[in-house]
């Protein structure tokens, strides 16, 4: 059967089959099986893979870790330590060591100027995020709130709107339930005539 | 104590103060009504208001009406008359009395013939008895002549009946009345004083407090702008958050723990002192007192020889006072010392005595005549008026004299000093006359010897005068050797020379040799090269090299103009980074001194050690810097921890808010749908299918009525 032209016309405001737990067992029942039988379709029109960073080795490779689950690599530490060179009586190496000290010493410099700034600015600043960072919460709370709130009027509206058609709906089903009564006793009387004149036509013969 | 029984019959004085009393009470206060009349109880008077005077009750003849409602009545509800009356319109007691006569009537119709005693007769009162309800009896009309009791109680009740006021408003009434004469009273006054012409300023005096318009405790502002900086300072103190502040934070330290803690630090003080040897003990000191005062016992008494010998005074005495001349030419100046002192000493209970009149009996001498003294004695007058008489004879005499002087010559000659002499004069004696303070005397020196080694300094050359790192070893033949031509050799003569001068007067460091060159090689050659021998012993004066510095700056200025060098600066530049790149700048802690070496002359081994050292410096730096960052992080951490925390919760709730706003947003979406869905299609979709149905069934019923229809004539046709 073609699923697409199937019409659900279910209208679970009227339809109160599904509240006899018998008959709910039997449904789900139903649709698990389906569910089983169905393969499961993917409509999504997004593409499978998306290559990111294509021009970024770094980047690359980072995305290729955080995919594998790979713990991000620990920092290499050597060169903080400020230790001298393996080969002492080289000189190369030795000024290679004197460069890095000095490179890591800048870095303290900045470092502790970046502490200094933090420390002048940082508390207004984590206050400012945090103030934005309410706000946002706050919106999307208030989102969430309106959507629940529409749910609600929908649903309200379909109950509505189900209700109305109810009466017509039950009036048919009451015609049809008398005329099928009433095809069947008239059945039933065509069938005693029937067979009262069989009677007879036996009779006269 | 006589006891009173009041009761009795009413009087009509009575009755009346009664009818008055009622009218003013009312027909509640029986007790106070019954004090208005001195002979009834309270029960009584409400008796007789409710028996006799009350102007509802009936006094007329019974009607027959009423006679035989009464006897029904009675045989209804016997003896309870006081049911019965309010029926009837009688009081109770007229109706028990009605009653009882009607019986008495009909008892009499009965036994005419019974001659006994009437009902009457029983009833009347005998001698000495009373009548058990005089209230409800008629008033005795009252006496012409009443007794003075009475007639008391009349006026006292008038009185106080009459009164219509309570006791606060007669006060009130006579406040008033008080008000009003005092008021009248000052403005009579004031009426007069005006008409006396003195104006008083009439203040109106203000009485109480009138709450609707003043302000209690209200303080009014003082006029004009106030600054209030100070209010909100206190404002925004006070609005600060006290809720987390110790409560002996906000009420400061206790007294008591202020003192205590400075007894302790006294306590501490004093343990020091004792120490150090600061403190004596009492004792000591005492000891010492009483040492001071044993040396300190009275010495005796030495006065000086006197001036007149036994002997003498013995011819004085024989002489007498006979010449007064005698006394105050010769001996009065002897004499006089001794006499002075005894009476010199105050005697408390004698009056004192003026010194200078010297215990002689005052004689009046005005014009000075008895005593030649008697001018230069400032105490001479003993009164006012008589010192001024004196003042005046003084001011006389010495304007005689004056007036006999010759007159003054204005014959005189002014001649102008040479004022630098004068000047120098004066400085000298001021010299003489005032010493100069030490410190002035040391400033002037150290000024002068600044002075002076400023003047040193500038002698200097520059490098010496900047403190430039200059070369250890002087390699003059180097340098020298690095002349290509003459000019460049006359350049390194010169510079060599310099260097000569500098390392020779101010050597860096203090250990500075030369190179190969020795010292009298360096002399030799440069002076050959300047024609001068003596560089060491080279002097100048500033004013000389000023003179060499103008020549050169006019040299440059010159020379700047041929050249295309236009700026001295780049190429400094360029020359440094040579340096910094080629030397290595070696800091001696010991000399607090830089210098440089050359990298490529430079061995292995020196380089690796330079290396090292460097290595090692910043390592050191390191390790400080490193420190106060970590500080300074765990600071931080301290105070922005809870912002952080903060942070990273306000995320997590969002992320969640945010999973909850896609859940919710698909579950519109979806609801949406049903919804168009089945307002669209749904719903008409079933009603067409039932009514298909309904439809379908109905053609068939048609259908099978046809048949039945068919079936039925068949039917009757066979019949």
């Amino acid at each position: 059967m073609d699923i697409d032209k199937v019409i659900i016309d279910a209208l679970p405001y009227i339809d109160k089959e599904y509240d006899d737990p018998e008959m709910k067992k039997y449904v789900d029942n139903l649709i698990e099986e389906e569910l089983k039988v169905t393969v499961k379709k993917d409509t999504s029109e997004l593409p499978e893979t998306i290559e990111l960073f294509e021009n970024d080795e770094i980047l690359k490779n980072e995305m290729e870790r955080i995919k594998n689950g790979e713990p991000f690599p620990l920092l290499d530490t050597i060169r903080y330590r400020l230790s001298d060179p393996q080969d002492h009586s080289n000189v190369d190496e030795w000024v290679n060591a004197v460069e890095n000290s000095e490179a890591q010493l800048e870095h303290q410099y900045n470092r502790l100027i970046n502490l200094e700034l933090l420390n002048k600015f940082g508390a207004n600043a984590w206050r400012y995020n945090n103030f934005q960072l309410e706000q946002i919460l706050n919106e999307i709370k208030q989102k969430v709130d309106d959507k629940k709130n529409k749910i609600v009027d929908i649903n309200k509206e379909r109950k509505y709107l189900q209700t109305k058609s109810e009466a017509k709906l039950q009036q048919l089903e009451q015609q049809w339930n008398e005329n099928v009564s009433k095809v069947l006793e008239i059945e039933a009387a065509c069938h005693n005539l029937e067979m009262e004149i069989k009677q007879k036509k036996e009779a006269k013969q | 104590m006589r006891i009173i029984i009041k009761g009795g019959v009413w009087k009509n004085t009575e009755d009346e103060i009664l009818k008055a009393a009622v009218m003013k009470y009312g027909k509640n206060q029986w007790a106070r009504i019954s004090s208005l009349l001195n002979r009834k109880t309270p029960k009584q008077c409400k008796a007789r208001w409710y028996e006799w005077l009350d102007p509802s009750i009936k006094k007329t003849e019974w009607s027959r009406e009423e006679d035989e409602k009464l006897l029904h009545l009675a045989k209804l509800m016997p003896t309870q008359w006081r049911t019965i009356a309010p029926i009837v319109g009688r009081t109770p007691s007229q109706c028990l009395e009605r009653y009882q006569k009607l019986l008495d009537e009909a008892e009499m119709k009965e036994g005419e013939d019974d001659q006994g005693q009437t009902s009457e007769d029983i009833r009347r009162l005998r001698p000495g008895e009373i009548d058990p309800d005089l209230e409800s009896k008629p008033a005795r009309p009252d006496p012409i002549d009443m007794d003075e009791d009475e007639k008391e109680m009349l006026s006292e009740a008038r009185a106080r009946l009459a009164n219509t006021q309570g006791k606060k408003a007669k006060r009130k009434a006579r406040e008033k009345q008080l008000e009003e004469s005092r008021r009248l009273a000052a403005l009579q006054k004031r009426r007069e004083l005006k008409a006396a012409g003195i104006e008083l300023k009439y203040r109106k005096k203000t009485k109480g407090m009138n709450y609707n318009a003043d302000i209690p405790f209200h303080k009014k502002a003082p006029a004009g702008f106030w600054d209030t900086t100070e209010e909100h300072e206190r404002e925004l103190r006070e609005k600060k958050d006290q809720t987390n502040v110790l409560l002996q934070k906000l009420e400061g330290k206790r007294r008591s723990d202020i003192e205590e803690a400075e007894r302790k630090k006294d306590i501490k003080r004093q343990k020091q002192r004792k120490e150090k040897g600061e403190i004596v003990p009492q004792a000591a000191l005492k000891a010492l007192d009483e040492q001071k005062k044993v040396r300190t016992e009275r010495r005796k008494l030495v006065l000086p020889a006197p001036q007149i010998s036994e002997s003498e005074l013995e011819e004085i005495a024989k002489i007498g006072y006979s010449s007064e001349k005698l006394i105050s030419d010769s001996v009065s100046s002897t004499i006089s010392t001794p006499l002075s002192t005894p009476l010199s000493t105050p005697r408390l209970l004698e009056t004192p005595r003026s010194q200078l009149s010297g215990g002689k009996t005052p004689v009046r001498d005005e014009m000075g005549i008895n005593t030649p003294m008697s001018t230069n004695n400032m105490a001479g007058g003993e009164t006012p008026r008589m010192e001024r008489a004196r003042q005046n004879l003084i001011r006389k005499q010495l304007n005689e004299q004056f007036s006999k002087l010759p007159k003054p010559k204005n014959d005189f000659e002014l001649i102008v000093p040479n004022k630098e002499e004068d000047a120098e004069l004066a400085k000298e004696d001021t010299l003489d006359i005032m010493e100069e303070d030490a410190e002035d005397v040391r400033a002037r020196e150290k000024k002068q010897k600044e002075k002076e080694e400023a003047i040193r300094k500038k002698l200097q050359s520059h490098p010496v005068q900047e403190n430039l790192p200059r070369p250890h070893k002087l390699e003059f033949d180097e340098i020298l050797n690095q002349a290509t031509n003459d000019i460049e050799r006359e350049i390194a003569l010169e510079m060599i020379s310099m260097m000569a001068f500098d390392a020779k007067r101010n050597p860096y460091p203090p250990n500075q040799t030369f190179g190969k060159m020795e010292e009298a090689d360096v002399i030799e050659v440069v002076a050959l090269a300047t024609s001068n021998s003596n560089i060491h012993d080279t002097k100048y004066t500033l004013e000389e090299l000023e003179q060499a510095n103008k020549l050169i700056e006019d040299e440059m200025s010159t020379m700047m103009k041929n050249i295309k060098i236009k700026n001295l600066n780049d190429e400094f530049e360029k020359a440094h980074q040579r340096i910094e790149k080629e030397e290595i700048c070696i800091y001696d802690q010991k000399t607090k001194s830089s210098s440089y070496y050359p990298i490529k002359k430079m061995k292995k081994d020196e380089k690796i050690q330079y290396l090292k050292s460097q290595l090692e410096l910043n390592r050191s730096k390191m390790s400080k810097e490193a420190a106060k960052a970590r500080k300074l992080e765990k600071r931080l951490g301290i105070i922005l921890g809870g912002y952080q925390n903060r942070g990273k919760r306000l995320k997590e709730d969002i992320n969640e808010q945010w999973k909850l706003l896609e859940q919710v947003t698909i579950e519109y979406e979806a609801y949406n749908d049903l919804k168009e869905n089945e307002n669209k299609i749904i719903i008409s979709h079933r009603e067409e299918e039932l009514k298909k149905t309904v439809q379908e069934l109905e053609q068939r019923e048609n259908e099978l009525q046809q048949k039945y229809r068919d079936l039925m004539a068949e039917y009757n046709s066979l019949l």
